[in-house]
């Protein structure tokens, strides 16, 4: 059940993100992990970096979209629950009112067809992020190249989170 | 008139990372004193760098793939870079002034990376890069020019070419480029997703298309975006040389075939095809299908943003927001798409050439 007063706020300096019409990129910088936001996921990434409450957010999409409000809330929990999970956006209780604005507006327009939001995660930049062990210095200090011949680091397949 | 406090306030301090730089930097002068030095200019993104070598282990190492951007000899290049290897000159650098917790992730070095200092050591290959933004004076050593890895003679210099264009609004991206004078493409997308092999393609065909890059170019993006070559070397897997044949002659022997990359030095090859730069007209994503059509699709913005920025951001070290701004505003500037490689590889030059003619 969503705590309806509950706000989020993106975690970290290091996630840095661009929303496009449709779709969201965001990257960890600390992780080495990034990420498609696509669906609904756009305006619910836009609502949450507005600092609406989860209330807020369900009262949005539900006058957006032609949906059972139920089904908007449970994609929706399950959405920040991922984001949380993954240490995207972290939960502040603040029972802040500002998204009535966006509400009434959207109460204004043409429902549109609900798709739900879709976060997928891509983990093949990590090896890149692994620091190099240290495996022996010379007699000033400077440490020596890998024993074994250096190749190229190839990227790893990708997985939906 | 208001004493000093600390030694930092005097105007005469030099902190210690520069003391440490200039060092480094006297040791680079002893070596050439002893053993000589060769200076080599380049025209690099609109900007000559010299690189003066003390000794003659690394010269013919890390030339070859900067050979098409050589210049004349100037008296006020816009970068120095001073090269050398202990091994030739038989010269030592004094003890590092850090500890082994202060190597990160991409080899920086804590608390010798500030605003006018950068300097990382590279675990994998024993190279250390520093550069003093406010002098224009950057060092590149290695114990042993013989070790210089094949990625090092491949795209040298990668890490100070990074940093000293980023105080030049020239960003160093992960892909490759091909067009015409007049424009051309980037080719985006993680390893083994058909950069290098399409770019490379356009040298074996008559659709006039024209070499910018293969793995790393510079972009400038006041205005009209540019793609500026800085290297054309060419990078295949070993198993796929057969594969192009025509690049035989251009192979890098110096490196065996049991290396998991086989390297190409383009230019003396290739010469007129190569070309130093172009405006960017489309964001391209190649893509192997297993069909035996290429093909031409669009694709979105932030598709084109997902191929392009972590590859770039997570490969070079201190990249982070604004090189992923930059790569945002590319991506909306110029229409993406979806290149779908087919089996006929014949075909592949002659859909980049259709491409580029509907965007003219």
């Amino acid at each position: 059940m969503l705590s309806s007063t509950t706000s989020y706020t993106v975690s970290k300096p290091e996630i840095i993100r661009e929303q496009f019409d449709e779709e969201v990129v965001i990257v960890d910088l600390d992780t080495g992990s990034y990420y498609s936001l696509s669906g609904a996921g756009g305006e619910i990434w836009s609502a949450i970096e507005s600092g609406t409450p989860t209330a807020g957010i369900v009262q949005q999409l539900t006058a957006s979209y032609e949906a059972d409000a139920a089904e908007i809330e449970a994609s929706l929990g399950r959405l920040l629950e991922e984001l949380q999970t993954e240490g995207l956006i972290t939960a502040q209780d603040n029972a802040s009112a500002t998204w009535e604005t966006a509400v009434s507006a959207a109460n204004d327009a043409v429902k549109g067809e609900w798709q739900a939001p879709l976060l997928q995660k891509f983990t093949d930049m990590q090896a890149l992020l692994l620091l190099d062990p240290i495996h022996e210095v010379d007699s000033a200090g400077w440490p020596q190249p890998k024993p074994e011949e250096p190749v190229m680091v190839e990227m790893q397949s990708n997985k939906s989170v | 008139m208001k004493p000093f406090t600390s030694a930092e306030n005097s105007p005469f301090f030099v902190p210690n990372e520069i003391v440490f730089f200039n060092e480094l930097h006297q040791t680079f002068l002893d070596a050439g004193q002893r053993v000589g030095t060769t200076k080599r200019f380049f025209h690099i993104g609109g900007y000559t760098i010299c690189l003066q070598f003390a000794g003659n282990g690394l010269e013919s190492r890390l030339t070859p793939a900067i050979e098409h951007l050589s210049a004349s000899p100037c008296n006020f290049p816009d970068l120095t870079v001073c090269l050398w290897d202990s091994q030739s000159t038989e010269s030592e650098l004094p003890a590092p002034p850090w500890s082994h917790e202060d190597y990160g992730v991409h080899g920086e070095i804590s608390g010798y990376n500030t605003p006018q200092l950068r300097t990382a050591f590279n675990l994998g290959s024993g190279v250390l890069s520093m550069l003093d933004t406010q002098r224009n004076v950057a060092l590149f050593w290695i114990r042993d020019a013989d070790s210089l890895p094949i990625y090092e003679s491949g795209a040298p210099l990668l890490t100070i070419f990074h940093w000293w264009m980023g105080t030049r609004k020239r960003q160093l991206i992960h892909a490759a480029a091909i067009g015409h004078e007049s424009g051309g493409i980037l080719l985006v997308g993680k390893g083994g997703s058909g950069k290098s092999s399409t770019s490379l393609r356009a040298l074996d065909s008559d659709s006039g298309l024209l070499y910018a890059a293969d793995d790393y170019c510079l972009l400038s993006h006041d205005g009209t975006p540019f793609v500026h070559s800085i290297y054309s070397s060419g990078k295949i897997h070993s198993k796929d040389t057969a594969i192009f044949p025509f690049l035989q002659p251009a192979l890098d022997k110096s490196y065996n075939l049991n290396n998991e990359k086989a390297l190409f030095f383009l230019k003396d090859h290739f010469e007129e095809k190569i070309c130093p730069g172009f405006p960017i007209k489309a964001v391209v994503l190649p893509r192997v299908t297993g069909q035996a059509n290429t093909r031409v699709v669009q694709a979105s913005s932030a598709a084109a943003l997902l191929a392009l920025a972590p590859s770039t951001i997570f490969q070079l070290s201190g990249a982070g927001q604004p090189a992923f701004q930059m790569l945002s505003e590319l991506v909306r500037k110029v229409p993406c798409y979806v290149l779908e490689l087919g089996t006929e590889r014949a075909q592949i030059p002659g859909a980049i050439s259709d491409l580029l003619r509907t965007l003219a």
